[in-house]
């Protein structure tokens, strides 16, 4: 609502839709020119993103410490899998048990499964919202790891529909790099379009103070339930991308452990910040692969460490540590990017006042 | 089931529970106090462990001592990580102080990974811990009778401390009102400390005695029965240290005893707490023994 | 004529102790009524039971001749019930004009489809509450505070915003909770003026707590006094200044 609407076009809208085109063709140029590897810790970077907002959505907008976001990831990705799977490789996968009967001559293409995962996720993200989320603060954050794991050990013995702890293998992989990126730019749309709602003022102000929301006429509760849905949604279709990236999957995958890498990428991009969770999606992806070497032998110009595993999980976890405690706002705090606030910092020139526009 | 299986049975269940108590207990003090779950206490029960295998095989000490030195050890470290990780976050929102948490426990386990590696150890469990009674047709192995001699032992030490001393009093006093105990001149500071050196020791305690009933050491060990016992302490009603106990003693029946009457189920026991746990977070959310404590509109 | 309030026999206690016992006032349209007492005596617990944040333990409360004990908050608001708090209970986060907003997302009518993608219907709802929102904070003379965070207001005005964004939701009936806390005597005459303003402009029936007794003979025609949950009297200004019941609540016996 400023200036700047009465202009055809402003200046950050150009802005927006030259950075839209540039990097449109950087997705262009890099599907061509990377190398195998190199895309696929690119395409990692577009899910984690997709996870990293899902979980801000609840834990950063609407203020709910959740930690079960292991579990929908991991409904999205069977549900997804087992629907994709031809009839011959679920006869190949399930080995012990056979897959029940309904399923086993079921193939669907990529995008309705992927949706249909998401789907399923958010709707035994509606469940259990509407069971756990008239707790709060740690009670909440320990009922939905509860969840999580239940999800997960469900997922260990149903052998009839998840192939137990031997995992689904052969998966095809349809995650290409427009599937992964084309999902993360839409969820970050759809997020940066809710946040600016109405629905978003209505979530945050949950997150301010739940009393007073609840008193200007916020259905608290169905706000939480709405905001758990979504976010479960879109854990679910991340799952969906990462079974067909990762090719196999099993339940181990969805310990609560990838909860908290997720929460690590929410803490250092700045909880409540949609910009902050993207770029720290990104960072955080890229140094994971970068510094794998730390993991391998080392070679510290007076001695060589045999290969210590574990050390780069090490590093990471520290860095959470010591950003909760020294930089709680994290990299972006509760702010986001804009234009203007690269011509505040002094990254592009200052745009003319409004004394000078109002001439127009 | 004839009546020895079920003896066995409740034998088994005994045990399991007592252990689920004792690492109850810490997080129920500890909660009691901060308000904090402290998701790094079942890995300071790793630490525990881990502390006593090296005092054996690495320092040759005997077996006694190794666990005096790994209690020891642990509290220190216990009584560090408070102050390191928690006590800036103090006074800052409660959220960022359990994301600290969650990230104090995620670096003991990858540091655990690094320094004692991903393997699992054997722990060598002395002669005297591995002996099998037969009592009754029940065979019980002397841990067994051991685990819930010590919870009994602990649980009237920390009932006397906290109803009979002045720390206890100042404990107590810290938990219902942070600021006012503050005004009271109590040092709120030595009284967290305290909390945490007890907690650390009765996870040290707790985590050898696992390692003498299933005598194997591994990094991420402490996750689940750190979740398990941090669920039967708020069943029990968080903040209540007879709660904590209650807790843990009905965990341990519940998993075991549904597992022995209903063995298809084996494969779901690791999910029993947590149904159990929104179970009682729905019908009685303060738990079985705890106390309400609501928001002043 | 009806009454738009009415309580009958409400009783709140907590573990036991009773905080509240025997609720019966009846609030008429268009007036404004006090409720006062000592410290403790269960003022803010009456209008925490109205506006539905507590469930009374037992007894019913009418409003428009609608049963609203139990009720949930929000669905109370709906109806035409606002209030503020005794301790200011702002967005802290939120700029002014983001605090008025949110107390309208009730009123705009959208679904989460038309306003994720912008739909014309949506931003059309949208210039609206802003429209609305500006129209208020003009009301209550905060116009130039618009895009301030709502914690950066002095005292005074953070009180009057708290008006505005109850105003916001489109009561009927409004509560206010110690509007004259921490105000000094000209600020409490100013806001007497206000009260009283807002009262016809909106065509509003008030309930006010205050320890200020200025600015409660000033404004009340009526008003119930509580003393340890239990209403000890009620009338008019005159009346309760006469009152013995009165005078030994506050001042204590002997």
């Amino acid at each position: 609502m400023n200036t700047s609407k009465k202009l055809p076009m402003s200046r950050n809208t150009l802005l927006t839709l030259g950075a839209a085109v540039i990097g449109l063709v950087l997705l262009f140029v890099f599907d061509e020119l990377f190398d195998r590897f190199t895309m696929q810790i690119f395409k990692l970077c577009a899910i984690n993103i997709i996870l990293a907002l899902s979980l801000n959505l609840i834990n950063g907008f609407t203020g709910l410490f959740s930690l079960g976001h292991a579990g929908f990831m991991a409904v999205g990705a069977y549900t997804c899998a087992i629907l994709t799977m031809s009839p011959e490789q679920k006869e190949v996968n399930y080995v012990i048990q056979p897959i029940v009967p309904w399923l086993a001559n079921v193939q669907f293409p990529f995008l309705p499964a992927l949706l249909i995962g998401g789907l399923l996720a958010g709707l035994i993200g509606w469940l259990l919202g509407v069971i756990s989320l008239r707790l709060r603060d740690d009670y909440l954050a320990i009922a939905t790891l509860g969840f999580s794991e239940i999800i997960r050990v469900i997922l260990t013995n149903a052998m009839t529909f998840t192939n137990g702890s031997l995992g689904l293998k052969g998966l095809a992989r349809f995650t290409t790099m427009w599937w992964a990126w084309g999902s993360a730019i839409l969820t970050t749309l759809f997020l940066v379009l809710l946040i600016k709602s109405s629905y978003g003022r209505a979530f945050k102000s949950i997150r301010d103070n739940e009393i007073a929301a609840e008193s200007m006429g916020i259905n608290v509760f169905g706000m939480k339930v709405l905001s758990f849905t979504i976010s479960s949604f879109l854990a679910g279709i991340a799952g969906g991308l990462l079974a067909h990236y990762l090719t196999t999957i099993d339940p181990k995958q969805f310990i609560f452990l990838k909860t908290f890498d997720i929460l690590l990428i929410v803490v250092l991009g700045g909880v409540g910040s949609i910009t902050g969770s993207v770029v720290a999606a990104i960072v955080v992806t890229i140094s994971m692969e970068a510094l794998r070497f730390l993991d391998g032998p080392l070679n510290l110009g007076f001695m060589v460490t045999s290969g210590v595993p574990g050390l780069r999980m090490v590093f990471f976890s520290a860095l959470l540590m010591v950003v909760v405690i020294y930089r709680q706002q994290g990299l972006m705090g509760k702010a986001e990017f804009s234009w203007d606030a690269l011509s505040r910092i002094g990254l592009l020139p200052r745009r003319k006042s409004k004394s000078e526009k109002g001439g127009r | 089931m004839d009546f020895q299986t079920f003896l066995q049975q409740f034998v088994n269940a005994l045990s399991l529970g007592s252990l689920y108590a004792l690492i109850a207990i810490g997080y129920t003090m500890v909660y009691g106090i901060l308000r904090l779950i402290n998701f790094a206490h079942g890995d300071i029960f790793m630490v525990g462990g881990y502390l006593a295998f090296y005092g054996v095989s690495t320092f040759l000490m005997p077996w006694w001592m190794a666990v005096i030195v790994a209690i020891a050890l642990t509290t220190v470290f216990g009584v560090g990580l408070e102050r390191v990780a928690y006590r800036p976050l103090r006074d800052s929102p409660r959220i960022s102080i359990m994301i600290s948490a969650i990230g104090a426990s995620f670096l003991l386990e990858n540091l655990a990974i690094v320094l004692f590696n991903a393997r699992p150890k054997a722990f060598p469990v002395p002669e005297f811990f591995a002996r099998n009674f037969i009592l009754g047709g029940v065979h019980i192995a002397s841990v067994s009778l051991i685990i819930p001699l010590v919870t009994a032992v602990i649980l009237a030490a920390l009932l006397w401390i906290v109803h009979r001393t002045r720390v206890g009093m100042a404990m107590r006093a810290v938990s219902t009102d942070i600021e006012a105990a503050r005004l009271m001149a109590i040092d709120v500071n030595r009284i967290v400390s305290i909390t945490f050196a007890i907690g650390s020791a009765l996870a040290a305690i707790g985590g050898i005695l696992w390692a003498l009933k299933y005598p194997r050491l591994e990094p991420l060990m402490g996750i689940m029965p750190g979740l398990k016992c941090f669920i039967a302490a708020v069943i029990g009603g968080i903040g209540s240290i007879g709660g904590a106990v209650l807790g843990g003693l009905l965990l341990g029946v519940i998993e075991l005893m549904t597992v022995a009457f209903m063995p298809e189920l084996t494969g779901y026991k690791d999910a029993f707490a947590f149904v159990l746990l929104i179970v009682v977070l729905l019908v009685k959310p303060t738990g079985l023994l705890g106390k309400n404590l609501g928001e002043k509109v | 004529m009806s009454a738009l309030l009415q309580t009958i026999g409400v009783n709140k206690s907590f573990g036991g102790l009773a905080a509240v016992t025997a609720l019966s006032m009846d609030v008429q349209p268009g007036e404004i009524v006090g409720l006062i007492g000592p410290n403790g005596a269960g003022k803010t617990t009456s209008f925490n039971l109205i506006t539905g944040v507590y469930t009374p333990t037992s007894g019913s409360i009418q409003f428009e001749g609608q049963e609203i004990a139990g009720m949930k908050p929000h669905a109370i608001t709906r109806l035409g019930v606002a209030r503020t708090f005794q301790n200011i209970r702002l967005f802290k986060e939120m700029s002014v004009l983001e605090n008025i907003l949110v107390a309208q997302h009730m009123r705009m009518g959208t679904n989460l489809f038309e306003a994720t993608l912008r739909l014309p219907s949506y931003m059309n709802k949208e210039r609206h509450v802003h429209e609305r929102a500006r129209a208020l904070l003009a009301e209550v003379g905060l116009s130039e505070h618009e895009q301030a965070p709502a914690t950066s207001l002095p005292y005074g005005k953070q009180r009057r915003l708290e008006i505005a964004r109850a105003l916001a939701t489109e009561p009927k009936l409004l509560f206010l909770d110690e509007p004259a806390a921490g105000m000094n005597p000209q600020e409490s005459v100013e806001l007497m003026d206000f009260i009283l303003k807002i009262r016809d402009q909106f065509k509003l029936t008030i309930v006010l707590i205050e320890h200020h007794m200025q600015v409660v003979m000033g404004v009340c025609k009526r008003m119930y006094v509580l003393d340890y949950g239990v209403t000890i009297a009620h009338g008019t200004p005159e009346e309760i200044q006469k009152n013995p019941m009165v005078i030994e609540a506050y001042l204590g016996a002997g």
